[in-house]
């Protein structure tokens, strides 16, 4: 926009802004039908989240008061809730030592295949799982996994051993689910990454080998250096993203092994949908809104510091 | 250029592990796949049946219990999918334009919804409030508009260069006229890509449908999956021979994995072009 003087400024802009409106009309239809689906279906939500602050579910309608952070308060006496939180903050901090340098080391591989047939074969068929559904992962998973007669069972018995029901077992519940994320996602990650390798300048790898170069010193100084960027903006919004972890847990998991899998919004479905105790379930869902945020904007603040850009 | 020894080592291993991994990805699908084509009660592991029959379909088709979520799921897809598309692109549109007042605002809007997530609750309670409790409106509504895509359709129309629209402007046309006569045509391959996104979003759904959907011959074929084979229930159906609802189990797992398989192609080819538009920067 150019600057003007003040005076000058206001009336022509303004009318300029209605001549605009009355040339475009359709634009500003447009944007009010798009804008009232957010305005009904994302921001009206948003508004209930005062019953957080209040005792419904917890009394009768008729009731129903402000209690001020009374359930905020509650939150970290109930045992159950802490350890959703511990479970939530576990799990992600699993999935991400685990999961998240998978798809990085497999795009550097799969670069340095020569035998192109091979390395689009693969490529194709590694992020088929991805746009598998929880729920088709689960089955497949529970399929192969069941206690008998199963491929599970199967390999117990080479093995000589009794084999093991591993969805119902506490010890290996977490396991289970770092394992089938990678499983569904390390291929789509790959993908990522590979796409971002094909767009690194070719010319730095020409001027690389003249200067005397081997694969290795190829990858770390040039392939690695380019993907620097991308791999910080991918750790961020995966960080960010702790919180969210749900989905995934609802679908694969049974009451049976609620102890060492329940996570915050498991937590928070179990309070507000199965037992209606809505104001406290609620609460559940603002603390773990307030955290994710401060975690998205800490994280992207570190972005910005780190590359002077950030992810939004 | 020649290959040293330590070269050649690592090319069998990354052939290796790149290919186990592979395998990893599809061997688990195949499995499920043969199970399907056999009638053998036992369930060791092997890529090909023992004997190749189509006894599970037939019996499947006959017994009719994955007809209605089969059907529930096609029509709950096939129209989110264009409710969807259509409400992203009539929103993408205004966003794209740098002259709209307003334009960073709403934007900004747009992108508060990525980042405060407050979970399924707020939506429920507005699901119930609106009286969408029990019909797939709720489902298609909520679902509406995808964020990502979102910004994903107004980088792509804010690539067309203005020129191209500028004519038809001078000449009356309406904005509506442009956007589907013009924008549109050039936006074939981002639109393909979010129609794929929202197509498997929808297939897929599963959580919504069980908070929002409490009749159960409204239920889709991800919430018979789950019921059947993590929940293990036995779907009211109540058989003599277990082997018969096995059957029902794996030939469902199939019929969701198809439209996603029939699908994948299409994803491929312009789905890795969607992500580097939009991903990395929103």
């Amino acid at each position: 926009m150019t600057v003007s003087p003040a005076g000058l400024e206001a009336p022509s802009r303004k009318s300029k802004l209605l001549d605009q409106f009355k040339m475009r009309k359709g634009l500003f239809v447009m944007l009010l039908i798009g804008m009232t689906w957010y305005l009904i279906f994302q921001f009206y939500p948003m508004v209930k989240v005062y019953w957080a602050f209040t005792n419904i579910g917890q009394v009768p309608p008729s009731k129903v008061s402000f209690i001020g952070f009374a359930n905020f308060i509650k939150l970290f006496k109930v045992a159950q809730f802490r350890r959703s939180l511990w479970n939530t903050f576990y799990i992600s901090f699993l999935k991400i030592l685990i999961g998240f340098p998978i798809p990085i080391i497999f795009s550097l591989l799969l670069n340095e295949m020569r035998i192109s047939f091979l390395k689009r074969g693969i490529q194709t068929v590694i992020y088929v799982p991805h746009f598998l559904s929880w729920v088709v992962v689960g089955a497949i998973w529970y399929i192969m996994l069941a206690p008998i007669n199963s491929p599970n069972a199967q390999v117990a018995a080479l093995l000589g051993k009794r084999p093991v029901f591993w969805w119902a077992a506490d010890r290996y519940i977490r396991g289970l689910l770092v394992a089938t994320d990678i499983w569904r996602n390390a291929g789509y990650g790959t993908i990522i990454y590979l796409a971002s390798i094909m767009s690194i300048d070719p010319t730095l790898y020409e001027a690389a080998i003249m200067d005397g170069a081997n694969r290795w010193q190829q990858t770390w100084h040039i392939t690695l250096a380019g993907l620097k960027s991308v791999i910080v903006i991918l750790f961020i919004l995966r960080v960010g993203k702790i919180l969210n972890l749900f989905k995934q847990v609802f679908v694969l998991t049974t009451p049976i092994v609620r102890g060492p899998s329940d996570v915050l919004m498991t937590y928070a479905y179990r309070t507000g949908i199965q037992q209606m105790q809505i104001g406290y379930a609620m609460a559940v869902s603002l603390f773990k809104a307030v955290v994710g945020l401060s975690l998205v904007l800490i994280t992207n603040w570190l972005a910005k510091k780190i590359k002077e850009e950030g992810v939004f | 250029m020649k290959e040293t020894r330590g070269q050649k080592i690592f090319n069998v291993f990354n052939y290796l592990i790149m290919g186990l991994f592979a395998l990893t990805m599809i061997v688990p699908i195949l499995y499920i796949l043969q199970l399907t084509f056999s009638g053998d009660p036992n369930l060791d592991f092997r890529l090909i049946p023992k004997k190749i029959t189509l006894y599970n379909y037939k019996f499947v088709i006959k017994q009719g219990l994955l007809l209605r979520p089969l059907l529930n799921s096609i029509y709950l897809s096939v129209t989110g999918t264009f409710f969807s598309l259509t409400l992203t692109s009539v929103l993408a549109y205004p966003l794209a334009d740098k002259q709209l007042p307003g334009r960073r605002f709403f934007n900004f809007l747009v992108v508060l919804t990525i980042m405060i997530n407050l979970g399924f609750l707020p939506k429920y309670l507005l699901v119930r409030d609106l009286r969408l409790m029990n019909t797939y409106w709720s489902l298609i509504l909520v679902g509406g508009i995808n964020s990502f895509n979102l910004i994903l359709l107004r980088n792509y129309f804010q690539s067309i260069p203005e020129e191209l629209f500028d004519s038809a402007r001078i000449d009356g046309a309406s904005e509506m006229k442009i956007l589907i006569s013009i924008v549109l045509p050039l936006s074939f391959p981002i639109l393909a890509t979010i129609f794929l996104f929202y197509f498997v979003a929808f297939w897929n759904e599963y959580f919504n449908v069980i908070l929002y959907i409490t009749d159960h011959t409204k239920y889709t074929l991800q919430v018979i999956l789950r019921s059947m084979i993590i929940l293990e229930e036995d779907m009211g159906a109540s058989f003599a021979d277990t082997t018969l609802l096995d059957n029902i189990k794996y030939t469902t797992v199939i019929v969701a994995l198809v439209p996603i398989l029939a699908l994948y192609p299409f994803l491929q080819r312009y789905f890795t072009k969607g992500i580097m538009l939009g991903s990395v920067k929103g």
